[in-house]
């Protein structure tokens, strides 16, 4: 019984460090976006966006990213695993509509809803995209990771796990309001 | 997410009930907040959410002084109040004042106190178990530059992002979570002290309005952490500069089709079919609101 207690902290124990290991070796992912992008839109006027992120997920998974964009600036997204010899990425905008309806009683209430922007299904599952928005919005972006592949991460060769990147860059719009 | 949240502060309010006093005022707070999640505001989708991203000050400073915002030094923390920080909570609610101070200076071209400030920010982070994003590299890096506004404000950039990264991989979420939230009020306290009065074509104040957009995600990130009692605190704090956003700003239709923009060099413009936009009122309380908070953070 004390063997079985002992194995099982231990465990746990291997698990969370694994965990830790896992994330840690994620760390910047995102900069490897880049690359996804081709030749001629590697201009030098984009900056880092400070929202941009690397987390740890499960193959098959879908990743999902909140963030806010000010309409004062272009942003161009584009996301990565780091699956060796991944297929193209599929990944999705969506923003928070706000609408005006009568509710169940008839009194005008605002209601949110969640409404897709942008697929790159639709795109010949571009990498990266660019846009801007009218006025300042909270924006999301689901990542699906691929079902298969291996991660490039060692932590990960072997397991369910791979890296996936959110970059997010900007630069001054052109024209400030519309 | 907010539910688990609300189930947090929930439990602090009931263990500081138990254990300080029967005080009326803490039931209020309570009430307050169960109050402002009943807004006309309601979410219809359920998709689990896994990851909140909210922009550094910088990117706000950098937005302000494009739209004509100026330095004003009288606005940033007093270096002399770095001693009244003893505890975690103070530290890492300062840590994140003075990293949007440094990020205010040095976006507006003064240099003259970023080494000074920088060395109260390793202090603090020392404290904070972050004393590895401040290294000698980076000390010989702000020395070097002193002058070169543009490569202190990147180093102010990447040192916030880099405290970021190592408290988020290192699981120090109650850090984390105090400095995004000590850095956000610092931010809207700067650049709502940047307008002395109201004016709906002031396109800083629009900027002050968009900060409800930014406070929604804090909120949203930190209430993983809000078992912790001292990012509860926090949280209900500015979860009552939201329900002022919220409560107050105006609901305005402006494209009921939600027609988008056109493509233009292959940039896409989103549009909303309707969006909150700030008034005098707004401005009035929210500006009252974030100098009381702002005060309680710095004047411990």
């Amino acid at each position: 019984m004390r063997n079985k207690i002992i194995f099982g902290i231990a465990f746990l124990g291997l698990i969370v460090l694994q965990s830790l290991q896992a994330q840690q070796s994620c760390r910047k992912v995102h900069n490897f976006c880049k690359e996804m992008i081709p030749p001629e839109e590697q201009s030098k006027d984009w900056d880092l966006d400070n929202q941009s992120k690397s987390a740890t997920v499960e193959k098959g998974k879908v990743y999902e990213m909140s963030f806010i964009a000010y309409h004062d600036y272009i942003y161009r997204i584009s996301n990565c695993t780091d699956v060796e010899d991944g297929e193209k990425i599929n990944f999705e905008i969506f923003h928070m509509e706000l609408v005006r309806r009568p509710d169940k009683n008839g009194n005008p209430r605002i209601f949110k809803e969640k409404v897709s922007i942008y697929n790159n299904k639709t795109d010949d599952m571009s990498a990266f995209y660019k846009f801007r928005v009218e006025k300042s919005e909270k924006l999301y972006v689901q990542v699906n990771v691929p079902a298969s592949g291996k991660s490039e991460a060692k932590q990960f060769k072997d397991s369910d796990f791979v890296c996936v990147g959110v970059l997010l860059e900007h630069k001054k719009a052109g024209k400030l309001g519309f | 997410m907010k539910q688990r949240f609300l189930k947090g502060i929930t439990f602090f309010f009931i263990s500081s009930a138990i254990f300080v006093s029967c005080d009326n005022s803490k039931s209020d707070l309570d009430l307050d907040l169960e109050e402002s999640k009943d807004t006309t505001v309601i979410t219809t989708d359920d998709t689990p959410q896994i990851s909140y991203a909210v922009p550094t000050p910088n990117e706000l400073f950098e937005i302000v002084k494009l739209l004509g915002g100026e330095l004003n030094i009288e606005l940033v923390n007093s270096l002399d109040n770095k001693n009244k920080y003893v505890d975690l909570k103070s530290k890492a609610l300062n840590f994140g004042v003075y990293s949007a101070d440094i990020g205010y200076m040095s976006c507006f071209e003064n240099g003259i106190a970023f080494l000074k400030y920088t060395k109260v920010l390793e202090n603090l982070g020392n404290e904070l178990g972050i004393s590895d994003v401040f290294d000698k590299t980076l000390m010989d890096r702000i020395e070097s530059n002193e002058e070169n506004f543009d490569s202190l404000f990147h180093i102010s950039n990447e040192t916030y992002y880099d405290s970021y990264l190592y408290l988020e991989e290192n699981k120090k979420g109650q850090e984390l979570s105090l400095i995004i939230i000590g850095g956000y009020v610092e931010s809207v306290f700067i650049i709502s002290n940047l307008v002395e009065e109201y004016s709906n074509t002031n396109p800083i104040i629009e900027k002050i309005g968009d900060q409800h957009l930014v406070l929604d995600n804090i909120i949203d990130f930190c209430s993983q952490y809000a078992d912790e009692s001292a990012v509860a605190e926090a949280l209900s704090d500015i979860m009552k500069l939201q329900s002022i956003f919220e409560d107050n700003m105006d609901f305005v239709e402006s494209n009921p089709e939600g027609e988008n923009g056109p493509e233009i060099d292959g940039v896409a413009t989103f549009a909303s079919k309707g969006s909150f936009t700030m008034n005098e009122n707004t401005f009035n309380l929210v500006k009252e609101e974030v100098i009381n908070l702002r005060n309680k953070i710095t004047q411990k």
